[in-house]
């Protein structure tokens, strides 16, 4: 049986202002509220089903207003917010329209703003696929090299003001850096990488038999600016690697990858 | 194309700021009623019982900045800043009062919390005022007039809670809760001159 305007109660009303109702319903009070927009003369229950709405509606109105009315937040709040939100905005415009595109697959957060800062220059590592070894630890510093072939990361780790990301190059797959990083043998990565203050690190990476490899030695990075990253080929063994950042000896970040055949 | 660009960014900050701004004072308001509802506080304290609310909803924005730095994934900013600023509620409570609030009187009872409102003083006469703020609106004696669980219900709803999380809390029915919240709305709404 079609649901009338009669089906429709008081409480529905309240559910239709929060949005936790069903369709039908939902769509039926919808429409008479289109019809009374519309000017459309409207039967009686249907009348008195849109008074009670404005009634609910209005209380509803009234408290978000008195919430507007509130003072804003404190002065030093505000800066800080400004501060994260100017790193990001500020810097690469057409970037920040790649930013604004996969935002959603981020997070909601203010972190992803840091995190997208990373993707404002780029460079990559290269290594040799037998010996996972760095082929040249040049840097080069440039906007959107090569962009067109990175799969650009959706996840961060940001860890001691330090936004952190791995991705495939050539590969449309996708990698949580958050969660357990799995890649094959042959795979190529990059890294990204996003100081939130200017500093000196180094980076290494551990293969799973213990062998290390200093990719970057006394590196500086400048706060808000992305870490050059060239090409990072998987080789043999197989099984946990590791890439830890480190200032002054200390790590300040690590993350696992697990190499399967 | 660089201006687009540039309309582009400022216009995403602004709506950033702007939402930041807003989840701030919704915060506020939500620490300010709870903290209203157990310290009844007299006039005078209002402004400090204020200050503390948007203190805490300060610490939890910050918290949440600090957290999204850590590399944490928050996907539903404004819930997880809602449960935290709720701890730090329970915190607040269960830590020793600081001197701001040293004399607020603490009383659970409907019936001398009532006789102590009535003794305020209405800051606003003029009952259609729209300019009222949050903290004004739990002196209003609309408010007060409404019954235990239409004003438990009603209080609930001004903080952004829905009928389904507050029969939940409440552990009542969620029919009970709507007929609770529409006789609130109704009788508020009539004493407040809305209708």
């Amino acid at each position: 049986m079609p649901i009338t305007s009669k089906n429709i109660s008081t409480n529905d009303l309240q559910l239709y202002l929060e949005d936790d109702i069903s369709d039908d319903k939902k769509r039926l009070i919808f429409e008479i509220e289109n019809k009374n927009n519309d000017g459309k003369t409207l039967t009686s229950q249907e009348t008195k089903l849109i008074n009670e709405l404005n009634i609910l509606r209005n209380v509803d109105d009234f408290f978000e207003k008195a919430i507007n009315n509130q003072p804003p937040m404190p002065k030093e709040l505000q800066n800080e917010i400004d501060k994260r939100l100017d790193l990001v905005f500020d810097k690469e415009p057409s970037l920040i329209q790649s930013f604004l595109n996969i935002k959603h697959l981020i997070s909601g957060g203010i972190g992803a703003f840091s995190a997208i800062v990373a993707m404002l220059f780029y460079t990559t590592i290269y290594t040799s696929s037998a010996y996972r070894l760095v082929e040249s630890t040049s840097i080069t510093k440039g906007t959107n090299l090569e962009i067109s072939n990175i799969n650009f990361p959706n996840q961060w780790l940001i860890k001691n003001d330090i936004a952190f990301a791995l991705s495939f190059k050539l590969n449309e797959k996708e990698i949580n850096t958050n969660g357990d990083v799995k890649v094959e043998i042959g795979d190529t990565l990059i890294f990204n990488l996003i100081p939130l203050k200017s500093r000196k690190i180094d980076i290494i990476y551990i293969s799973s038999d213990g062998e290390k490899t200093t990719l970057y030695e006394k590196q500086k990075i400048q706060k808000g600016k992305k870490f050059l990253s060239k090409d990072l080929r998987i080789g043999e063994p197989i099984g946990t690697d590791k890439i830890q950042i480190l200032e002054d000896g200390k790590i300040i970040l690590e993350k696992n990858i697990i190499v399967v055949e | 194309m660089k201006n687009y660009n540039k309309i582009n960014i400022d216009k995403e900050k602004r709506k950033e700021r702007e939402e930041f701004n807003y989840l701030f004072k919704k915060l506020t308001a939500r620490i300010y009623t709870q903290l209203y509802q157990s310290f009844n506080p007299k006039k005078d304290d209002k402004v400090s019982l204020q200050e503390n609310a948007q203190d805490i909803a300060q610490d939890t924005i910050m918290a949440y900045l600090k957290k999204i730095e850590e590399g944490d994934i928050i996907k539903n900013r404004e819930a997880w800043c809602t449960t935290v600023a709720k701890n730090k509620t329970i915190d607040f409570f269960r830590k020793k009062r600081p001197e701001r609030i040293s004399n607020y009187e603490n009383s659970d009872d409907e019936e001398n919390e009532s006789k102590n409102f009535n003794k305020l003083e209405a800051i606003y006469e003029d009952k259609k005022n729209q300019d009222k703020s949050f903290y004004d609106i739990l002196d209003d004696e609309c408010i007060h007039k409404l019954n235990k669980n239409h004003k438990k219900t009603l209080l609930l709803i001004m903080q952004g809670e829905k009928t389904r999380e507050i029969a939940e809390v409440l552990s009542i029915p969620k029919n009970t809760i709507l007929t609770w919240a529409t006789n609130a709305k109704r009788q508020y709404s009539e004493c407040m001159g809305f209708s």
